[in-house]
């Protein structure tokens, strides 16, 4: 079956600017944040009874 | 900033307007030769010039696979410490507008861009500043989420739906 390609009608993408420093600095702290939590995310203890 | 960019061999699809049919393409990098056909009196909005000066901006086009000579997109991205800024994406002035030859290139760009930001380990993560009437029109489409201020993100889960429905070969 053919797979339908939907446009995204976007022909442009244009930022009036560049990303400030501060802009840039609070996405790497999300961009850290997120990737901490998805480390220390807690093993449930259903899960951890079930492997053990 | 191209040292230590890996940039592999892409096949993806865009879809002509008028008869659905599908056509490989490749991203590839712009270079100097491009240069002329990237013009605003070639039809093209922005000054594409510019972007290929810019040291720390890097220049990708669209091409149909076998018709490489023809572009039909362009995009400027910019690698920061943790993920791609997207700073400009153009569709082709023959696929712009009701009569517009093919679908699907502003998509593809995009896909393209979370690709790389994958294969130099920033987990998908792209981002961008959008006009205000278009943040809502970026949740939709893109699946990106608003971050504040106009800037927009694109983040691992959206970018792998965006990697899956372009990227048929894709390695992720």
């Amino acid at each position: 079956m053919k797979k339908q390609i939907t446009d995204l009608n976007i022909h442009v993408i244009r930022g009036k600017r560049s990303l400030t420093n501060k802009e840039e600095q609070a996405i790497s702290a999300y961009l850290r944040s997120k990737k901490s939590k998805k480390k220390t995310t807690p093993v449930s203890k259903k899960s951890a009874g079930k492997s053990a | 900033m191209w040292a230590g960019f890996r940039i592999d061999k892409l096949t993806n699809s865009i879809e002509r307007a008028v008869t659905g049919e599908r056509f490989q393409t490749k991203v590839l990098p712009v270079t100097e030769k491009d240069g002329g056909k990237i013009t605003k009196t070639k039809g093209w909005h922005f000054n594409w010039k510019l972007e290929l000066n810019n040291p720390e901006r890097l220049v990708f086009k669209i091409v149909i696979a076998g018709e490489a000579a023809v572009i039909q997109g362009l995009m400027s991205l910019e690698l920061k410490s943790d993920h791609f800024f997207v700073h400009l994406i153009e569709s082709a002035p023959c696929n712009k507008g009701k009569s517009k030859m093919y679908v699907g290139v502003p998509g593809n760009l995009v896909a393209f861009a979370c690709q790389i930001s994958f294969q130099n380990r920033f987990e998908g993560n792209v981002s961008f500043i959008s006009k205000t009437k278009l943040i809502n029109h970026y949740i939709q489409s893109l699946g990106a989420m608003h971050f504040g201020g106009g800037v927009m993100i694109i983040e691992t889960r959206a970018a792998l739906k965006l990697i899956h429905r372009y990227f048929k070969d894709h390695s992720l």
